[in-house]
């Protein structure tokens, strides 16, 4: 998308496409960087939250806590990349052992 | 008139707290010297008496100050949804004749551009060049305003078309606020939380008037939105300021009653939810919570405040929207507009001193919608022997959405307006967060039409809680032999 894509993580890109093609317009809206405070331009309410939410348990087998529903999780992409990946470390593997950090 | 509330407060209380706001406070007497130097800067700066004015910003000091200063000046505030996107801005900056605007960050990039398109001159203002208007002029005393004098115009959503514009004068909104203060028993003491949007009627009634007229304090919660993220923090400020009086919309408390935090809310004596009905979900879920019980109150933009449930039974009767303020009347009628008995269903009309004498240039809706001296609100209920009005139903098609209310119809007009959009409907459907709905479109495409791109047009025009989550592509649209859509066929 932009010349920043490079330097992003897999979740981050995906989470990014995720954001311009589900929360905000394709058309003349200034594209979204990693580090961009989506609460403040209005892109994330209580409704897109429920849409990020919904999206990464479904995509990174997350379970989404209320107690992970705060403005640091959300705030930016980066952040919520970040939160995904905490808890895909936390996610216990089939033995029931916590995955390694990578 | 609420100026005058101003002086009465920074005259009896002037070192007390007027508003907090983070770690921010203003005194009553801070209050009222920054609304006089903000008024006079902004009637240097060319705002004169009976000039509309945008006010597009979130809930903030600035927004209370710069509310004041307007009305203490009486330029007509024109409160506004920073959230609104370029289309709904001009509409409305267009429709209520603005000359000004106050906002900041992309509401004023926005007015930038639509200033561009203006034949008159639009004066821009941020909340950084109000600073220096203030300082510059002398805190004087401000001319006391009549009671006709337009105060606000404010905008109506209905299931006619797009929204209606309706002024309220300097007058009536004292009459609402001070509704409110007697029928709650508010006192200067109280503390009163605003987490709920200032720029809305709701929240200009029930927290920015209300606030004056009693002399008391309001906690301002910064960035409330978006809520489910926020809720924590609310708690917090709830607990630390000890306040007594929340007015909340159902979503909060339902967010609330689920909250992992804990607090002591102990200070909380009235919990009031307006806007839609509040589930007994939600009911018990805070009462059990915290032990307060959140009463319903029934307002519209129209006539303000009109009923407030004060019963000391508020648990039996926590689905009643309560008994009228004072000075207002609620019939209940029939088709034929005339009264049905005691107990029975019919259409809400209202009569009050607070209410607006009627809708701009719609003369035609205007004499529909207020004849007889009532204010017919379009909403089902009825009256109790007891005096206590029950809302069972709404004739217009409002879908609720995170707290705010989507008119389909105006969300129709922008659909329809896309080039391969034959027809559409919307509606809403649940969403994942109890007693939630979500905005789904129907469209019959005129041509090989995506999901997203229809998503994309709705982006760029409307509000993002009114854009369609769902879209759904259909044949023909469900209607009845004599043509009505029927919409039930849809929340599927």
């Amino acid at each position: 998308m932009s010349s920043t894509n490079h330097n992003l993580t897999a979740v981050e890109r995906e989470l990014q496409d995720f954001v311009v093609s589900e929360l905000v317009s394709s058309g003349a809206a200034p594209p979204i960087t990693p580090d961009e405070d989506l609460i403040k331009r209005g892109i994330v309410d209580s409704l897109g939250v429920m849409q990020l939410v919904d999206f990464c348990e479904s995509r990174y087998g997350l379970r989404v806590t209320d107690a992970d529903l705060v403005p640091e999780n959300f705030r930016t992409v980066r952040n919520l990349a970040g939160y995904v990946e905490r808890k895909q470390a936390e996610k216990p593997d089939r033995r029931g052992f916590p995955s390694p950090s990578r | 008139m609420l100026t005058d509330d101003l002086y009465a407060n920074a005259q009896a209380r002037g070192g007390e707290p007027a508003l907090i706001y983070g770690e921010e406070r203003l005194s009553h007497a801070e209050l009222l010297d920054k609304v006089e130097r903000l008024a006079h800067g902004l009637s240097a700066a060319g705002v004169g008496a009976r000039d509309p004015v945008a006010l597009v910003l979130g809930n903030s000091p600035w927004f209370v100050v710069s509310f004041f200063a307007l009305t203490g000046i009486g330029a007509v505030v024109v409160p506004l949804n920073p959230q609104f996107k370029e289309d709904e801005l001009e509409f409305y900056f267009r429709t209520s004749g603005v000359r000004a605007v106050i906002s900041d960050g992309r509401g004023i990039a926005v007015a930038e551009r639509i200033a561009e398109r203006w034949d008159d001159g639009l004066l821009l203002l941020t909340t950084a060049s109000l600073e220096p208007l203030l300082e510059q002029h002398p805190g004087e005393r401000l001319a006391p305003r009549a009671a006709d004098e337009d105060f606000v115009y404010m905008y109506s959503s209905g299931s006619t078309g797009r929204s209606k514009r309706v002024a309220r004068t300097h007058g009536q909104c004292w009459i609402e606020a001070d509704g409110y203060k007697t029928s709650i028993g508010i006192e200067p003491a109280d503390r009163l939380f605003c987490a709920i949007p200032l720029f809305h009627t709701y929240g200009m009634g029930a927290c920015l008037t209300t606030f004056v007229r009693a002399g008391s304090t309001l906690v301002i919660m910064e960035d409330p939105n978006p809520f489910i993220l926020n809720r924590g923090r609310a708690l917090e400020l709830l607990e630390r300021h000890r306040v007594t009086i929340f007015p909340g919309v159902p979503f909060n408390f339902r967010l609330l009653a689920d909250a992992t935090e804990d607090a002591d809310l102990s200070s909380l004596r009235a919990c009031f939810s307006a806007g839609t009905a509040l589930s007994h979900d939600a009911f018990l879920g805070f009462f059990e919570r915290y032990g307060v019980a959140v009463r319903q109150l029934y307002g519209s933009t129209e006539a303000g405040v009109m009923t407030i449930n004060v019963d000391p039974d508020p648990v039996a009767t926590a689905a009643s929207a309560g008994t009228p303020v004072a000075g207002v009347d609620v019939a209940v009628v029939d088709d034929a507009g005339m009264p049905v008995d005691t107990g029975q269903e019919g259409e809400l009309a209202v009569r009050g001193p607070a209410i607006t004498r009627g809708y701009a240039d719609m003369d035609e809706l205007s004499r529909q919608t207020f004849r007889d001296g009532y204010y017919f609100t379009g909403d089902v209920g009825r009256v109790d022997a007891e005096g206590r009005v029950w809302v069972t139903g709404r004739k217009k098609l409002f879908i609720e959405v995170a707290g705010n209310k989507v008119d389909p119809v105006e969300v129709e007009d922008v659909l329809e307006a896309h080039p391969k959009v034959r027809e559409a409907v919307v509606v809403g459907v649940k969403g994942k967060v109890p007693g939630e709905e979500i905005v789904k479109a129907a469209i019959v495409p005129a041509d090989d039409c995506e999901q997203r791109e229809i998503i994309a047009f709705c982006h760029e025009r409307l509000a993002n809680f009114k854009v369609p989550k769902i879209v759904e592509f259909r044949d023909e649209i469900p209607k009845s032999p004599l043509g009505k859509t029927l919409r039930k066929y849809l929340v599927q």
